[in-house]
């Protein structure tokens, strides 16, 4: 009997141990090497908890932790308006000490991001001010031309407006994504201003070239990849570029070839290219 | 006081009893804990079939004969409390390793699930020496992963990999088909379908069987309606996006209504009422009272012709009925043929059916390496065709072929896309009043146009509710990739690896296109929600 919980008993300590060993492996796993990598996983309670306990170590880059706290902090849940306030204040001092580094430039659209999706209630018209700020100053930088982006939606989408301003912001978005450089940036713009031209109604041949930009920038999301191949190939059909719309096509079956729009992709391909 | 005091003994024995009760389960619980130089992998799934549970047990004494030292426990918990049981053991920290998922919520899935993203880019080892031994554990799948459950559309990474595939099918009674109908084969239009229907039941009572041809319930009813409603509006997509070609998604297709691109009046939506009610006559009387389980067990002790249901019953419908079974199609309209045919362009494809039944690797495991070597082992051609043999379900992975008896549960890929209809508005406040206002169109007082008109007075409010709900949802996601994009970002700035600043700046974009768009959407919808956008 004695010798019996004896065993148990060192089973029991072994278990432990293990447990213990297995527990700190989690930890260890879940907290992952960085408290950016938690953050780029959605781990922002624990990346916040990382980061503020950084900043207290001897000889930390300060300035970087402190944005990463700033970041983290924004969606630590539960989610408060004074987390947002302070975000906005860390952002603030970051860029007070200097507006012009790729810290202080994320900081200040950052601040335009606080305004425009984070805050319970968005002020759209503060948002335009700090994304015009960043163009005006820094619109060649990737942060300037990322702040391009998200002005074009608010202007294009904004409530009560005529739809003649509205094709004038559209035309001016148009005409401004010209200046894009970044490949990133240009997919976004043309991706957005494609989807705009279909909801407004603005015209096969303006989303066409919308989507087609995108796509020689280089649409990265396999998900958006799949739509804008098979539009692409559809506006052209329809405006009579049967080239464009053939490569188009082809590419869509051979990259997707399990769709439930293989048999009516197929037929258009056949009335485009009666000969093959 | 005697009473009172037996009450008392009672009590406090029973207290006893339930503690060495639940003493003896600890304490046989820790003998089954693993010994030095072993790892208990554990599994758990909500497939209580007895072929579905057979096949993962033979999968899992495979693996352990093959992997000395490594144990595979099977947990099958009840579908009803599947999701709160695992979600429990998650919270608590004693999760399985393995778990069937049954909910996408971002925040939960990047809390206590690991991204499977950098496995399945390799090839999975088990294929090794086949036809696919080059191809990615992605690509080994018949649909590369394209689908929510496991890639997730707002984390944007692969977080599990399916066992099978889905489709529905009439499963029929062949033994009483041959009795009452003789050599007839199986109808190939939906005008087919009718004719056959009323000639059984014209039959049954000439016998005085007490069969009927059609068996529904309210659970069934719901694909065979989405089938052929669905059917109706295969044109409508054309109206409304300009080409055959394009989708229509539940927050879409509300938008659509609220900005009166379609309505209750739109002759193909109409239609598809219509034949909703026109098919609902072929079901026997009361069938939207009965369950689910309950039209499974009529159909199984011989008291229906065939019954409208998922290839997932296929397998624990064989090892039960008493008959012999037979598999067909439930055909919609043909194209231009009178009663239903105007609208439709063809029969539907099925290209889009997703795999299934998906697996994620849960962060708290022990051993997550050992763990995705049994997910590779259970989705390699051999493991997912021991499996599908096994359970009757149909394979997941490229090169397994069903077996002869499930072949008519593949996925027709030829054809056209369907339609949207009633239920592509989603299950929330429109979906219920879908729901609550449908007995106006079923049974002898119902109508068409009664339900339209129930439909047309309350499904407006309904859909803003929906939309206005959805913006605040996706502002969400919107916010979260705001941290997520500035992470991805500061990584990739820091790091010294060239391929692994490609790989963060490859995550970033695809996060800040999915962000644009998805802001993009909200703004739509509610300047839409304001007043309709000209």
């Amino acid at each position: 009997m004695m010798t019996t919980l004896f065993t148990r008993l060192l089973r029991a300590r072994g278990l432990a141990r293990r447990s213990l060993g297995a527990l700190l492996f989690s930890v260890a796993l879940t907290a992952g090497a960085t408290p950016w990598d938690d953050m780029s996983t959605g781990l922002f309670n624990e990346a916040h908890t990382e980061f503020t306990k950084a900043e207290k170590a001897p000889g930390a880059d300060q300035r970087t932790l402190r944005f990463g706290e700033a970041v983290a902090l924004l969606n630590v849940q539960p989610r408060t308006e004074s987390n947002i306030d302070r975000v906005y204040a860390i952002l603030e001092e970051l860029r007070t000490v200097n507006a012009a580094d790729e810290i202080g430039l994320e900081s200040r659209f950052l601040q335009g991001r606080i305004e425009q999706v984070q805050r319970p209630k968005p002020d759209l018209a503060k948002a335009d001010e700090i994304y015009s700020e960043l163009i005006r100053d820094h619109g060649a930088t990737l942060v300037g031309q990322r702040a391009r982006v998200k002005l074009a939606v608010i202007r294009i989408y904004a409530s009560g407006i005529d739809p003649t301003e509205r094709r004038s912001r559209y035309d001016q978005a148009t005409k401004d994504s010209a200046l894009l450089t970044d490949a990133g940036a240009k997919v976004q713009m043309h991706l957005m201003l494609g989807e705009v031209a279909k909801r407004l109604s603005y015209g096969n041949g303006a989303e066409l070239d919308h989507l087609l930009a995108a796509y020689e920038a280089g649409v990265t999301k396999r998900r958006l990849l799949v739509e804008v191949l098979v539009r692409i190939g559809d506006l052209a059909r329809l405006e009579g570029r049967k080239d464009v719309a053939i490569r188009f096509y082809t590419m869509f079956l051979e990259q997707f070839p399990r769709t439930d729009r293989r048999t009516t992709v197929e037929n258009f391909l056949a009335a485009l290219n009666p000969k093959s | 006081m005697k009473r009172e005091k037996l009450l008392m003994i009672t009590g406090f024995s029973l207290l006893v009893i339930i503690f060495f009760a639940a003493s003896l389960n600890i304490w046989r619980r820790a003998s089954n804990e693993e010994k030095p130089g072993q790892k208990i992998i554990r599994i758990a799934h909500w497939q209580l079939e007895p072929p579905v549970r057979k096949a993962f047990d033979k999968l899992a004494q495979i693996y352990m004969d093959e992997h000395p030292g490594v144990i595979i426990e099977v947990i099958a918990v009840p579908e009803r409390t599947y999701s709160q049981w695992f979600m429990t053991r998650l919270v608590g920290g004693f999760a399985p390793d393995i778990i069937e998922m049954r909910t996408n919520d971002a925040a939960m899935i990047s809390r206590y699930f690991l991204p499977l993203t950098d496995w399945i880019e390799k090839p999975n080892p088990y294929n090794a020496q086949t036809p696919i031994a080059d191809v990615t554990w992605r690509n080994s799948f018949i649909d590369g992963l394209d689908n929510d459950a496991a890639y997730h559309p707002q984390l944007l990474d692969y977080y599990g990999v399916p066992l099978s595939q889905f489709t529905n099918r009439f499963i029929y009674n062949r033994t009483l088909w041959r009795e009452v109908l003789g050599n007839t084969p199986p109808p190939k239009t939906y005008a087919e379908l009718v004719e056959l229907c009323n000639r059984f039941t014209a039959e049954a009572k000439k016998t005085n069987r007490p069969v009927v041809p059609f068996l529904s319930s309210v659970y069934h009813a719901t694909g065979v309606y989405q089938r052929l409603a669905s059917s109706q509006s295969q044109k409508l997509i054309e109206k409304l996006r300009g080409s055959p070609t394009q989708a229509i998604y539940n927050n879409d297709f509300g938008l659509d209504y609220v900005r009166g691109n379609w309505s209750f009046d739109t002759p193909e939506m109409v239609s598809g009422l219509e034949i909703m009610r026109d098919v609902s006559t072929l079901f026997q009387s009361g069938y939207e009272a009965i369950s689910r389980e309950d039209g499974v067990f009529k159909f199984l002790q011989g008291g229906a012709l065939m019954i409208y249901t998922g290839s997932w019953d296929y397998g624990s419908f064989h090892d039960q009925a008493a008959f012999e079974l037979g598999v067909m199609d439930l055909p919609v309209p043909d194209p231009g043929s009178e009663g239903f045919g105007q609208y439709v362009a063809g029969q539907p494809s099925e290209g889009s059916v997703a795999t299934s039944a998906t697996f994620s690797l849960a962060r708290q495991s022990k051993y997550p390496e050992q763990a995705v070597d049994f997910m590779q082992f259970l989705t390699s051609q051999r493991g997912n065709r021991l499996f599908a043999e096994a359970s009757g379900w149909l394979p997941a992975v490229i090169g397994v072929e069903p077996s002869d008896e499930l072949k008519p549960f593949y996925p027709r890929l030829k054809g056209v896309r369907n339609g949207p209809e009633l239920t592509t508005l989603g299950q929330q406040n429109a979906g219920r009043i879908i729901t609550s206002e449908r007995y106006k169109l079923l049974g002898p007082k119902g109508s068409v146009e009664a339900y339209r008109e129930g439909l047309k007075a309350k499904i407006g409010d309904a859909i803003r509710e929906d939309l206005a709900k959805a913006v605040l949802q996706q502002n969400k996601v919107v916010q979260r990739q705001d941290s997520i994009v500035a992470a991805f970002g500061q990584q990739a700035r820091t790091t010294t690896d060239a391929k692994e600043k490609e790989r963060l700046l490859r995550k970033l974009r695809e996060n800040e296109e999915s962000q644009t768009l998805l802001e993009a959407v909200n703004a739509w919808t509610k300047i839409n929600l304001e007043a309709p956008v000209k």
